[in-house]
């Protein structure tokens, strides 16, 4: 036969052991071993982050329906709750702070559980990416926007203090683990 | 050089006995020891059927896609459950003629009663026992896990195939062959490449996916799963592949092998596929290690180690390096001269929009790389001018390069061809290739994209002028010529030629010392006339 190389074999290959499982081969299967160990135990954690921030999304879509039941009811002129209500009478003083004040009272939010630690979920102003921002959900106020013939809304963290006179478009958002909000719902408040 | 016959040249072979209808059919279907049937694209069709089965079963647990697509999963799973039945029935016909029952006393009952039978019944059994038994969807869809021992069809085999091929041999050696190609490697090597590039397409898909927000707000769990599979798959790819490098000769050195190893393009790009999730993982309290998910994408880089095209056009770009280069230096001095020429027009007229240099230079590669977004366009009537020559210019400019690579790719697929012609001719040298060499050409083929029809015509071509080599170097090999008939035409035609090649030289002379009488016999006087004449017809003289 002609010479030529064989296909991968190795000419300078170490040759057949009568031990074939030897000290290196060890190290390896322990390193193998660990490295699995490693990205197992990193791995919980990130699962367990992604359970947490799951939690807080259904807990977050909860409180979306249910300020999209309060919204729909206060345009009807039929809200359960005064602080929230379109009336004439409110015009002008009607403020976000204590409208949301009453809504966290009622039931659907009140049982919610926080997803990371135990006691009511976490409402925030913003992702700040610190640990204690995962999971938190945060309620953005829209502002609509007119320019050049195109037209869109803003969202910005919302404060007590804003208005909720008209219709108002709101985001609501939980933090990821990086610290980064996730779109849960955007509603007609 | 092929064995002479012993069967005499008049007597037919004995007609072998007629083969049943069922043998015709398992030798067609499912005999693994039949060249070129069917049964290699079956298993192969099945194992792919499996896969996709476990792949739904994994997706049905997602309900926001579950639910809508109900119907299609159904018809997924009634489809999947006929071809495994058609399969298993098939199997169950045909199993006399499989060897390992053909001897057996009932053979369709011990093929039954066989492990890979039972596993298959067991795929199956659970979606007919639902049509009977109202059992419970999880019970269900646990029992259709079952569906992936399937595979063990194939790879048992493969681990057997795998085992002979490496007895003796190290642990090591054995780790080696099943993450490098060798010819130890065997089936379990593809497979565990299909595997990675699995995982690599997988992981992928993934990052592509979690940018898509509706998706990845459904999906973060399960991306967060698969994320740290394909981890794990590819940090053990990587650790296999470090450790068992040292087989290689280039890397035998223990530590300095190994260090070496991982300095490579191809090791360089498994350590990213994999640091981002540890430094994620670990640091992400830290530092803001957010941008280090689109390294992920690397992953992809993976993929160019299954690419034999990648090596070849990468050989062409290293080969037409200082080419290549040239012309991207060429390309750099158009760039900012007309850069600065842009500046030099148009900054006194736009001052906001050719505010330095720098901005014009970005100008300049938009305009001569035909892009031309408009934010920034020339009104002087130089600067137009300038733009104008720039856009012919930038079409010429492009092409360069863009030429020389296509000619480096082109001058490297026919520099490894010609390398495999050479390598023919080296394998000739005994007149014959063998199984090894014959594998080993055919491996260099599907390389270079050769197909079967091409190959066979190298090694004919080769064939053919080796033995006209031969004829023409070598004095008779009367023995030789014995044995072989086509050397014995190529030695006459040599011959021959040579004979047209004398009556060129010298006919004239020829023609005199033919005419003396007695000198030359009347068969060498007929055969040189017929030379002559053949000769003079064809120069017309």
């Amino acid at each position: 036969m002609a010479a030529i190389s064989n296909l991968g074999d190795h000419p300078n290959s170490a040759p057949p052991s009568s031990h074939p499982r030897d000290l290196g081969a060890w190290i390896f299967l322990a390193t193998v071993f660990l490295s699995l160990i490693c990205i197992a135990l990193l791995a919980r954690n990130i699962f367990a982050a992604a359970q947490h921030l799951e939690t807080a999304k259904r807990s977050a879509e909860t409180v979306a329906r249910d300020l999209a039941e309060v919204g729909a009811k206060r345009k009807a002129g039929q809200s359960d709750i005064v602080q929230c209500e379109l009336r004439e009478q409110n015009a002008g003083k009607l403020t976000w702070g204590p409208c949301w004040e009453e809504i966290q009272k009622r039931p659907d939010i009140a049982r919610l559980v926080n997803a990371m630690e135990p006691g009511n979920p976490v409402f925030g102003a913003s992702c700040d990416g610190t640990d204690d921002a995962i999971g938190r959900i945060t309620i953005d106020k829209g502002t609509p926007w007119f320019s050049a013939g195109n037209t869109g809304t803003t969202f910005a963290s919302s404060d007590s203090e804003d208005s909720i006179v008209s219709e108002t478009p709101l985001r609501i958002q939980v933090c990821n683990r990086w610290g980064e909000p996730v779109k849960v719902q955007e509603i007609k408040f | 050089m092929s064995e002479p016959s012993l069967t005499p040249m008049n007597e037919k072979p004995a007609d072998p006995a007629p083969e049943s209808l069922g043998k015709r059919i398992y030798s067609f279907l499912l005999d693994p020891d039949v060249k070129d049937n069917l049964q290699r694209p079956i298993e192969n069709f099945i194992a792919c059927l499996i896969l996709l089965n476990v792949g739904a079963m994994l997706i049905e647990h997602i309900p926001e896609v579950y639910e809508p697509n109900r119907k299609l999963f159904h018809f997924f799973d009634t489809v999947s459950i006929i071809v495994f039945t058609l399969e298993y029935v098939t199997r169950f016909a045909l199993c006399p003629y499989q060897k390992a029952f053909a001897g057996k006393r009932f053979p369709r009952l011990a093929y039954a009663m066989s492990p890979f039978a039972v596993i298959d019944l067991l795929s199956i059994l659970p979606f007919y026992l639902s049509a009977f038994i109202a059992l419970d969807l999880r019970v269900l869809r646990v029992l259709r896990l079952l569906r992936l021992l399937k595979l063990f069809r194939v790879l048992i085999p493969a681990w057997k195939e795998f085992r002979q091929l490496n007895k003796g041999r190290t642990f090591r050696q054995h780790v080696h062959a099943i993450v490098w190609p060798s010819r130890y490697g065997g089936q379990i090597q593809i497979f565990c490449d299909l595997f990675i590039i699995f995982w690599v397409l997988i992981s992928v898909l993934s990052v592509l996916l979690e940018t898509v927000e509706a998706v990845h707000y459904i999906l973060a769990v399960e991306f967060a799963v698969l994320d740290s599979i394909a981890v794990a798959v590819f940090t053990t790819e990587y650790l296999m592949r470090i450790y068992s490098c040292v087989e290689d000769p280039k890397f035998k050195r223990p530590y300095m092998g190994r260090a070496g190893y991982a300095a490579t393009p191809g090791a360089l790009i498994d350590f990213l596929a994999v640091i981002p999730f540890f430094l994620e993982a670990l640091l992400h309290h830290l530092f803001d290690l957010r941008f280090l998910r689109i390294f992920r994408m690397l992953r992809l880089l993976k993929l160019t180690r299954f690419s034999d095209a990648t090596k070849l056009v990468w050989d062409g770009i290293k080969r037409e390096a200082g080419t290549i280069g040239a012309s991207f230096f060429v390309m750099l001095l158009v760039i900012i001269l007309c850069g600065a020429l842009g500046y030099m027009f148009e900054h006194a007229a736009q001052p906001e929009k050719f505010e330095s240099i720098p901005t014009s230079v970005y100008w300049s590669v938009i305009t001569l790389g035909s892009v031309g977004f408009g934010d920034i366009s020339p009104v002087t009537p130089m600067g137009r001018f300038l733009a104008s020559l720039m856009a012919l210019l930038g079409i010429a400019l492009i092409a360069i390069p863009s030429g020389i690579l296509a000619a480096a790719f082109t001058d490297q697929l026919r520099m490894e061809r010609e390398a495999i012609g050479n390598k023919i001719a080296a394998m000739m040298e005994d007149n014959n290739i063998d199984a090894d060499e014959k594998a080993h050409l055919e491996a260099d083929a599907r390389r270079l994209h050769i197909t079967h029809t091409e190959l066979d015509g190298m090694i004919e071509t080769a064939q053919r002028h080796r033995l006209e080599d031969q004829a023409l170097r070598t004095e008779f090999n009367l023995s030789a010529a014995n044995i072989d008939a086509q050397l014995a035409f190529e030695q006459f035609r040599g011959i021959l030629k040579q004979m047209h090649d004398i009556v060129r030289v010298s006919d004239q002379q020829l023609v005199s010392i033919m005419g003396r009488d007695g000198v030359a016999t009347p068969l060498e006087k007929l055969i040189f006339e017929q030379v002559a004449n053949e000769k003079r017809a064809s120069t017309g003289v």
